[in-house]
């Protein structure tokens, strides 16, 4: 079978360990599929209706309380809560959307808590508004220039979810001169439970 | 000559050996050995040889914090009481807490349930084991109408028909399940799922215990997490992993009342 005698080389074996160490680096450091999977993101702030692709979407009101009154419990922040009121439209279909979370100046995030009546998942038919009330417990540092990132997609797994879909991040609109003050003021929010938008649980009613 | 599909399974194997034998020939005897030490070593891996020894658990002090994965935890004290809001005991048996302070020193939030992960049921203390779940199925397979309303008693169904319930020989082992704690917010009596980075929150790690139990402390453990980047499979990557005890001492014990007030009484927290 064999012709003639080879030998296993020093210098070959340095080939072959080479090579493959080459394609692995070169695997690992190409960004392969990086801008495949970006989320599209659509910036925008509290009052602006968002237009999603699936579903349009407007953050009413942003609120900060230490306590949130439900119905069957109250709640007392760890540290703050920033309550978070929006107005979802679902525009294709039925839609559940799922993701909800603040990020801080600094890039920690904070997910919602399920306390009171607050959402941390919302679903609707398609052509209402909805309107949903997100709760986030958050320390004193975080409430500075935060975000709201809200989107039909889960958060969780590194926002496996929200892959190639479109995001919305909202500015809160708190700067670094209000921040201590919020921290401090000692309020209560009784937030709206989950439901059909009216005039009062958007803030238009205001208006008139 | 044989066709080759008739000499079926050794095929492969003699295949690997021409192989193997064709390359081993053409080495130097420097390179058999370096070969033979390489192939050891990735054999070895799997049974953990890169890990470190095993590290004797430090001393749990109440008061003091530890690091435990994302988590700054200090144990503040351990209580009794003969329900805490919504949980409620078996009769003759009371709930036991373990409260702490938590801060996650993390980015990202992480689950209450990763906490409750780390901090393993005390032993040897009376805690209530799991209910296995092969008493689930024994419910329903029993006779619907003795069931209900009835009390199933632990050791009852000596008779099941043959080939019915999946009647475990050992339903009582030595060393039962015992279960996680209920994670508590002292604070006002919710239960958090996520617990948001850089928040400090009182919790209370709360168990049932066994009525008899009236010791003056309670062996607690808290285990490392390690996080999980890439999971073995691929199945389930980032993800804190529960490694040994890393910490563990006694926790004294209040009694009663004075803990009822300040561990969690949701119903308190209402305005």
């Amino acid at each position: 079978m064999r012709h003639g005698r080879r030998r296993v080389t020093w210098r070959g074996t340095a080939l072959v360990v080479g090579a493959v160490t080459a394609g692995c680096a070169l695997v690992t450091a190409l960004p392969l599929d990086s801008g495949v999977d970006d989320p599209f993101v659509v910036e925008g702030a509290v009052g602006e209706t968002l237009d999603l692709d699936y579903a349009e979407l407007t953050v009413t009101d942003v609120r900060v309380a230490d306590t949130v009154a439900g119905f069957a419990e109250t709640a007392l922040a760890g540290g703050t809560f920033v309550v978070v009121d929006v107005t979802w439209r679902a525009t294709q279909q039925a839609t559940t959307f799922a993701g909800a979370e603040i990020t801080d100046a600094r890039g920690r995030r904070y997910w919602p808590a399920a306390l009171g009546d607050c959402a941390v998942s919302v679903s609707t038919q398609p052509g209402y508004a909805w309107h949903a009330t997100y709760c986030f417990d958050v320390p004193q540092e975080a409430l500075a220039g935060a975000t709201v990132r809200l989107a039909r997609g889960s958060q969780s797994e590194e926002y496996a979810e929200q892959r190639r879909d479109a995001v919305a991040v909202v500015g809160l609109g708190i700067t670094a001169d209000e921040a201590p003050a919020l921290w401090e003021a000692t309020e209560t929010v009784t937030p709206e439970p989950q439901g059909f938008a009216t005039p009062a649980t958007t803030g238009e009613g205001d208006e008139g | 000559m044989k066709h080759a599909r008739n000499d079926g399974p050794d095929l492969a194997f003699r295949l690997g050996r021409r192989v193997v034998t064709a390359v081993v020939d053409d080495m130097s005897t420097v390179q058999r050995v370096g070969v033979g030490v390489a192939g050891a070593l990735v054999a070895l891996t799997p049974f953990g040889a890169w890990s470190e020894a095993q590290a004797q658990a430090d001393p749990l002090i109440p008061g003091t914090a530890v690091e435990v994965g994302p988590f700054e935890l200090t144990v503040e004290k351990a209580a009794v009481a003969d329900e805490l809001g919504w949980l409620v005991p078996e009769p003759g048996n009371h709930m036991l807490a373990v409260v702490v302070d938590v801060t996650n020193t993390g980015d990202v939030p992480e689950y209450s349930t990763t906490l409750a992960d780390a901090v393993p049921a005390p032993r040897g203390v009376g805690i209530v084991p799991e209910e296995p779940l092969g008493n689930l199925g024994g419910d329903l397979l029993a006779e619907p109408d003795a069931a209900i309303g009835t009390e199933p008693e632990p050791d009852a169904a000596p008779d099941t028909p043959a080939g019915t319930a999946p009647a475990d020989p050992s339903p009582a082992p030595e060393d039962p399940e015992l279960p996680s704690p209920t994670v508590v917010n002292i604070a006002d009596g919710t239960s958090r799922s996520a617990l948001n980075p850089g928040v400090p929150y009182r919790l209370a790690l709360i168990w049932e215990q066994s009525g008899d139990f009236a010791g003056a402390s309670v062996p607690v453990e808290i285990a490392g997490l390690d996080w999980v980047e890439e999971d073995f499979a691929g199945l389930d990557d980032g993800h804190w992993s529960v490694g040994e005890v890393a910490f563990a001492g006694d926790v004294a014990v209040e009694q009663a009342r004075e803990a009822d007030d300040e561990a969690a009484a949701p119903g308190a927290a209402q305005p």
